[in-house]
């Protein structure tokens, strides 16, 4: 019962996502892009980690989405496996045409444009921001999360830019999805509110049955109290400047995991 | 080139007969002010290094400090601090990232993973069209830092920019990197004795070579000239982090195989000079020579010279000396399991050499002795005469400050408010990963210090910050002393205690006696500090590893101020404990620690005074000692909310950015109540150093001060209103905090 978090060459958030898995009681390992498939049977579960794999070339998470292992991961996913891209993790599930799944005729239904503001283009952010998540009990992963939810959550990218080749389908679709808010929940297109350019503030998304999602913010960066900052204009931090806080907010979604896998296998 | 014509002819009497031109370019290399510290060595050795806590003290790639013991493991932290500041000038983005990453490179040959950089960036301030290149500079070394940073998966956990127009054609970018390493498993940086039962070979891995860097450190240990603009851009080097990253990975699953098998080997980088000088550093310190063969490194370009493949300056390399038995296994981690040959063309691992106990550098090359030296002449001593011109320096205010005519106080305020040396550097750091390995507890910006959790299941903390100042010009021992005492100050600010120091001593020709004389004075103004403002009974707080860059001048031969920049970390017994600069609460009283002065000399309100002494803010260390032993009193009896340091830009910038936050988004307002100063100016604008605490408990506080004979006052108290309003003895000045957010995020995007 175990989850393989896939390290490409080039990844660099695989321990702490590890780490994650670990604290929620899930056993995890790290396993390397070019093992045997035959290693990769027996996992449960597949998490695709932060990182640049690949130097990014071509485009962030092309050379990966390209690997004998996304095939695999692929069938997986299809067969009801939980899958997890965290960031470079889900530009390589964007570039793998794994997600989004609204029209199975497209082979390629989205892609991660560099950062822009309403004007021009602002490079690499490093910062915290707010989502809200819709449908939340559409997937496995986001089941234990209110839809009224603000939840501070950190984003490190330079291309995390959602562009979506019909937006129609993803306007009306129902599965989940993660969308950036202000503090109060308020969603407007304006930046730093969205802070990438995202259309229909995009952070993340779901497959239709819910045992695949992709997000570009950290998750793994929210598990514990001490991640959440203190200047927040938010309860959580409020709680942790009164030393009340015991969790981060994303610790949760681990959890939600954990159990879908204990449930299921 | 820069070997002189001296040291040409000292060389041939050594040998006794011409260098070849490899041993052409060892020298060049190995007898650079960059690798021999031929001006600095006799100042440097007056710098305290040595107390208990050490580990590994200088002389090595990094120095070690212990850190905390955990489940029986002594944890420790690995410090290298550097400087890329002439390649940052010349080509700012592959200049900057190869300074973090020859940084880096330091800690990991320790055996120790990198938890954090952290950089101090000296900026040229912009003047019309004279020198429009200032900004690209700007732009370009921010962005080489997180292209390598962020790649790597090193968060960048704070540091500081600073703008001067002395830095205008000659930036700073200093970058120190901080490891975790287990006691047991740290690795040195030479041929470990077992070499003498078993034969050693060297294995040389990462980017194959080419010709990049050729002539870098000889480069750097020269005042930048124009009319080579060219040759000087071919000694920049080029940087993978991509790459880095996978070795780094590589690394830890051969220090994993060798911890296994028990096996002991020597473990360098390579830097400056190459292969050449990390080969024979390995090999000479453990007392041993060695023999290489140049025809088995991996070169990008069949044309190479064999000059150029031993002494380029190629990124992302390491060499390592590994029992004979063993490298098979090695070359296989790298080039088997990492696959790292289909990765990069002809990246990878492979045997270059042996390890002899002939006390000889040999270096063969397409059948022919390129290079055959005595490991004695390569480790001479050189070392330069340099003389020191003194001059008087007032250290005594004597003269009551006075403002220019028409000028208004609040106009003073709003000029701090609207400059670049004060306002949010979120638009540098929103750059830079800060939290990627997920251990982050204090963010950069919130306080003065980053606190990261840095040992899993355990609740210790490390505080880092990263220091400099501007007073070199007036104070040069002032400029060292004040450093050390700030970035102290910073640690003690979030509730940690401090640990160890290194320096990065940034400054000009050091054969002019007069920079000579300020490099001196810096050096003085660190050692005084570092063993005055220690805890310890008897111990300094050590400097554990430190860098020297020297010839950073303007065109017209003007040097940098005097730039000492330190680097400090310290440790929290319990990260619940730490407090951040921002004011969150209605209610709370302000008070200020530490008495002010009237020393404006090179502060930011010089500029605006017609009479003035011409003193720098000194350090006055038993004060010091005592203000920040009271502050961890306090964090020790929880009587803080918040913490804030001053230090630039005086009383006035700690009170503003303790109501705006990190943000710039204020949760109260503030009335200031300084009817009762009678110095106004020193009241709002000294640079002294001293805190800004806010405390629910004034009397407690207080009792304190008294008991310790702390000169403290109580300043004013945190209101609803969305406010910031001063009452001095003759006026009272109010802004709207909204106002007073926009100006402080106007660089921000």
């Amino acid at each position: 019962m175990s989850v393989a978090v896939i390290q490409f060459p080039g990844s660099n958030c695989e321990y702490e996502t590890l780490h994650s898995l670990n604290v929620v009681g899930l056993s995890a390992d790290i396993v390397p892009w070019n093992s045997d498939h035959l290693d990769l049977s027996t996992y449960k579960g597949f998490v695709l980690p932060g990182g640049f794999s690949f130097q990014d070339r071509v485009r962030a998470g092309v050379v990966s989405s390209k690997l004998p292992i996304l095939g695999f991961i692929k069938e997986r996913a299809l067969d009801g496996y939980p899958v997890l891209g965290i960031c470079n993790g889900c530009q390589i599930l964007a570039e793998s045409g794994i997600l989004p799944d609204y029209n199975p005729d497209i082979s390629m239904g989205m892609g991660l444009a560099p950062n822009m503001n309403e004007q021009s283009y602002h490079g690499f952010v490093c910062d915290w921001v707010y989502v809200k998540i819709k449908n939340p009990q559409g997937s496995l992963f986001t089941r234990y999360f209110n839809d009224t939810d603000v939840i501070p959550i950190q984003i490190n990218h330079g291309e995390g830019n959602f562009k979506f080749f019909n937006k129609e389908l993803v306007q009306t679709s129902t599965s989940t999805q993660l969308i950036y808010s202000d503090e109060i929940g308020d969603v407007s297109f304006s930046y730093p509110t969205n802070p990438n350019g995202s259309e229909f503030n995009m952070a993340g998304l779901c497959n239709q049955s819910g045992n695949v999602l992709a997000m570009m913010p950290h998750p793994e960066r929210g598990m514990f109290w001490y991640h959440i900052p203190r200047y927040l204009n938010h309860d959580l931090s409020s709680q942790r400047r009164k030393g009340v806080l015991t969790d981060g907010p994303w610790k949760k979604m681990f959890e939600s995991l954990r159990d879908y896998i204990q449930e299921t296998y | 080139m820069a070997l002189s014509d001296n040291d040409l002819k000292q060389i041939k009497e050594i040998l006794k007969r011409d260098p070849s031109p490899v041993e052409y370019y060892i020298f060049d290399a190995m007898w650079s002010e960059h690798c021999s510290y031929k001006s600095s060595k006799p100042i440097l050795k007056r710098l305290p290094t040595k107390a208990e806590s050490v580990a590994l003290g200088i002389g090595e790639d990094s120095g070690i400090v212990r850190f905390h013991n955990h489940d029986g493991e002594s944890y420790c932290i690995a410090i290298s601090h550097e400087s890329h500041n002439h390649p940052s000038q010349i080509l700012p983005i592959e200049g900057a990232a190869t300074g973090v990453g020859g940084c880096v490179r330091d800690v990991y040959c320790m055996g120790a993973d990198v938890i954090g950089v952290l950089n101090s960036l000296h900026f040229g301030v912009k003047n019309g069209s004279d020198n429009f290149f200032v900004e690209e500079i700007e732009e370009k070394v921010i962005q080489g830092i997180a292209d390598y940073g962020n790649p790597l998966g090193v968060p960048v956990l704070g540091g500081e920019t600073l703008y001067h127009s002395s830095y205008n054609d000659n930036c700073l970018v200093n970058v120190a990197a901080l490891g975790l390493i287990k006691e047991k498993n740290i690795i040195h940086s030479y041929v470990p004795k077992q070499a003498e039962s078993e034969p050693y070979k060297i294995i040389l891995f990462g980017k194959p070579t080419d010709s990049t860097g050729f002539g870098g450190a000889s480069f750097s240990s020269d005042t930048l000239d124009e009319d080579n603009k060219e040759t000087n851009v071919g000694a920049v080097q080029v940087h993978d982090p991509f790459l880095k990253r996978v070795f780094v990975e590589a690394i830890k699953a051969c220090l994993t195989y060798l911890e296994e098998e028990s096996i002991e080997i020597g473990f360098k980088d390579l830097g400056a000079g190459g292969i050449a000088c990390a080969t024979s550093e390995l090999a000479v310190s453990g007392g041993f020579g060695v023999a290489l063969d140049l025809d088995k490194v991996l070169i990008s370009d069949p044309r190479l010279k064999p000059e150029v493949i031993a002494c380029s300056e190629t990124q992302e390399r390491f060499a390592m000396a590994v029992p004979a038995t063993h490298t098979q296994a090695i070359l296989d981690i790298f080039n088997k399991q990492f696959q790292i040959p289909d990765l990069h063309p002809q990246a990878g691992a492979s045997c270059i050499g042996v390890v002899t106990k002939e006390k000889t550098y040999k270096i063969n090359y397409q059948s022919n002795i390129v290079c055959d030296l005595d490991v004695a002449t390569i480790t001479t001593q050189v070392h330069a005469d340099r003389y020191s011109q003194p001059r008087i320096i007032e250290k005594e205010a004597t003269i009551n400050a006075e403002l220019n005519k028409n000028i208004l106080l609040e106009d003073i305020c709003n000029t701090y408010l609207n400059s670049k040396l004060n306002a949010s550097k979120r638009y540098v750091y929103r750059f830079f990963d800060n939290a990627v390995k997920g251990n982050t507890v204090i963010y950069p910006g919130e306080a003065d210090a980053v606190v990261i959790k840095p040992i899993p299941d355990s609740k210790t903390g490390l505080a880092v910050s990263m220091d400099s100042n501007l007073y070199g010009n007036t104070d040069p021992y002032t400029a060292g002393a004040y450093a050390v005492s700030e970035s102290i100050r910073n640690i003690i600010s979030v509730g940690a205690t401090p640990l160890a120091l290194t320096d990065c001593l940034n400054y000009g020709n050091p054969e002019k006696p007069t920079v000579f004389f300020d490099f001196e004075q810096g050096v003085d103004g660190i050692r005084d500090a570092a063993n005055q403002l220690s805890f310890h009974k008897s111990d300094p707080i050590p400097i554990i590893s430190g860098n020297v860059s020297f010839y950073n001048e303007s065109k017209q031969g003007n040097a940098v101020v005097p730039s000492p920049v330190i680097c400090a970390v310290g440790k929290i017994d319990d990260i619940a404990m730490a407090k951040t600069s921002q004011v969150f609460n209605e209610n709370v009283t302000l008070v200020r620690i530490g008495k002010r002065y009237e020393e404006f000399a090179q502060t930011q309100l010089e500029p605006y005074l017609s009479e003035y002494s011409n003193v720098a803010p000194q350090v006055r260390f038993d004060q010091e000692k005592k203000q920040n032993k009271l502050v961890l009193d306090l964090y020790k009896d929880n009587l803080l909310e918040s913490c804030h340091d001053i230090s630039m830009g005086g009383l006035w910038v700690s009170v503003v950015e303790m109501i705006l936050g990190e943000r710039g988004k204020p949760f109260v307002g503030l009335e200031l109540d300084l009817s009762k100063s009678t110095h106004i100016l020193a009241e709002l604008f000294s640079e002294n150093g001293g805190y800004v605490i806010a405390t629910y408990n004034i009397d407690a506080v207080k009792q304190r001060c008294e008991q310790q004979q702390i000169d403290n006052d109580v300043i004013g108290n945190t209101i609803s209103n969305k406010q910031l309003r001063v009452k001095t003895a003759t006026e009272t000045m109010q802004w709207d905090l909204d106002d007073m957010s926009r100006q402080w995020n106007q660089f921000n995007p």
